[in-house]
């Protein structure tokens, strides 16, 4: 059930993202602002991400990683990995879809890199949970306008929706 | 001598307001330096007159006016004293310098509500899930509380919120890598339906409840967009502090 609802997550940040970058298009709404997010994010999705579960992973284990000495491999793909996270988040930006899906795609690529997971833990861990908690108090709660929660017109339309 | 004895206390007179005038912008303190230096200047010129000096001695008067004027050591000196006072302004009450040629910096009451925000999220997390909530939600409501919407007492807040989107991005980077295809091919179709379903119900209602409210189709469709995602990490952490994520 878990596995369920996580696949069912990873499946709506797809779509969530591509909707972020509707909702972004609505800056300027023209037809071409709201049709090139969905064309680039698809795009991308079909390219890079069929990409990065068919021919990447093999070419990144038996090529790439096959140069390192066995002790040096998860740095090696920890690098490649962030490289690929720099190139990925400028592209999709650029071609308006969210660099979100670059960050989703680069990890993507290695997810079937075993000694890549046990890298990012280790290197991160510690770091990310501390960055978590921060995204959770400030991106998440800094935007909730809570002065507007006793204004009247929040509370005679929003309230009785609830 | 007399000349001398005139510069020399105007000059200390200058110093002793400049000391005195610590917190005075630096512009209204050069533009009295000047006046004060005219003005030695002017009783110079006239005591140089009275004695008959003026035509008589040209060089001695242009030193004078080069001495005074601000490219001569005087006009040196004023300078000094101008980036002195400068850096004197750049510095707050608690010592701290703002002076960008000297790096960034800030101030030490900055910092120290930074940390105590930080322990404030960790402890509203930590509470809880004492009370049996993720953590997260504590986390949350200790940024609403403290963040600019309420309180305001974080100061940098773009630097948290900075902070924040580079976590979010180690998130969905994480996301990436935990992709297990086997199971995703194994719950994929199941899984599509359940993310169709849930972005288009929230979104439609989302959407319908702005269009009631009044609003036109960019807001309310901006209503139905917040409505609709499920966070992967919200969701993962809930489950996990539930034990039902490999259930």
């Amino acid at each position: 059930m878990g596995q369920l609802i996580v696949a069912t997550c990873i499946i709506d940040d797809i779509i969530g993202l591509v909707l972020l970058s509707e909702v972004e298009a609505l800056v300027n709404p023209t037809p071409w602002n709201f049709i090139a997010p969905i064309l680039s994010a698809f795009g991308f999705l079909i390219v890079l991400g069929w990409s990065a579960v068919t021919w990447m992973p093999k070419v990144i284990e038996h090529k790439y990683l096959a140069y390192f000495n066995e002790e040096n491999r998860e740095d090696a793909a920890f690098g490649l990995m962030v490289a690929l996270l720099l190139g990925y988040l400028p592209l999709l930006y650029a071609t308006k879809a969210s660099y979100l899906m670059g960050a989703f795609l680069a990890g993507l690529t290695f997810s079937q890199i075993g000694v890549v997971h046990s890298s990012f833990v280790h290197n991160t861990e510690a770091t990310m949970s501390w960055l978590v908690r921060i995204f959770f108090a400030t991106t998440i709660g800094f935007q909730v306008p809570v002065k507007y929660f006793e204004k009247a017109e929040v509370i005679r339309s929003v309230y009785p929706s609830y | 001598m007399k000349t001398l004895h005139s510069v020399l206390f105007c000059a200390i007179l200058c110093f002793g307001q400049l000391w005195s005038n610590s917190n005075a912008s630096t512009d209204v303190l050069v533009t009295d330096l000047k006046v004060r230096g005219n003005e030695v200047a002017a009783r110079v010129n006239k005591l140089q007159g009275e004695a008959g000096t003026t035509s008589s001695n040209p060089p001695r008067k242009e030193r004078m006016r080069y001495s005074m004027g601000w490219s001569g050591p005087m006009g040196r000196k004023l300078d000094l004293i101008r980036n002195v006072m400068r850096r004197r302004e750049a510095e707050d009450d608690h010592g701290d310098s703002h002076d960008d040629s000297l790096g960034v910096h800030f101030p030490v009451r900055d910092l120290y509500y930074t940390i105590i925000f930080l322990v404030a999220i960790y402890v509203g997390g930590r509470l809880a899930e004492i009370v049996g909530t993720p953590a997260l939600a504590g986390e949350i409501i200790v940024g609403i509380a403290l963040g600019p919407p309420a309180a305001d007492f974080v100061p940098i807040e773009e630097a948290l919120v900075l902070f924040g989107d580079i976590g979010l991005v180690m998130l969905i980077l994480e996301a990436g890598i935990d992709i297990d295809l086997a199971q995703l091919k194994a719950t994929g179709s199941r899984a599509l339906v359940m993310a169709m379903v849930g972005i288009a119900v929230p979104l439609l209602i989302g959407y319908g409840l702005g269009s009631a409210a009044g609003l036109g189709f960019e807001a309310a469709f901006a209503v139905g967009a917040c409505f609709a995602p499920t966070s992967l990490g919200v969701a993962a952490k809930a489950l996990n502090a539930g034990n039902l994520l490999n259930r």
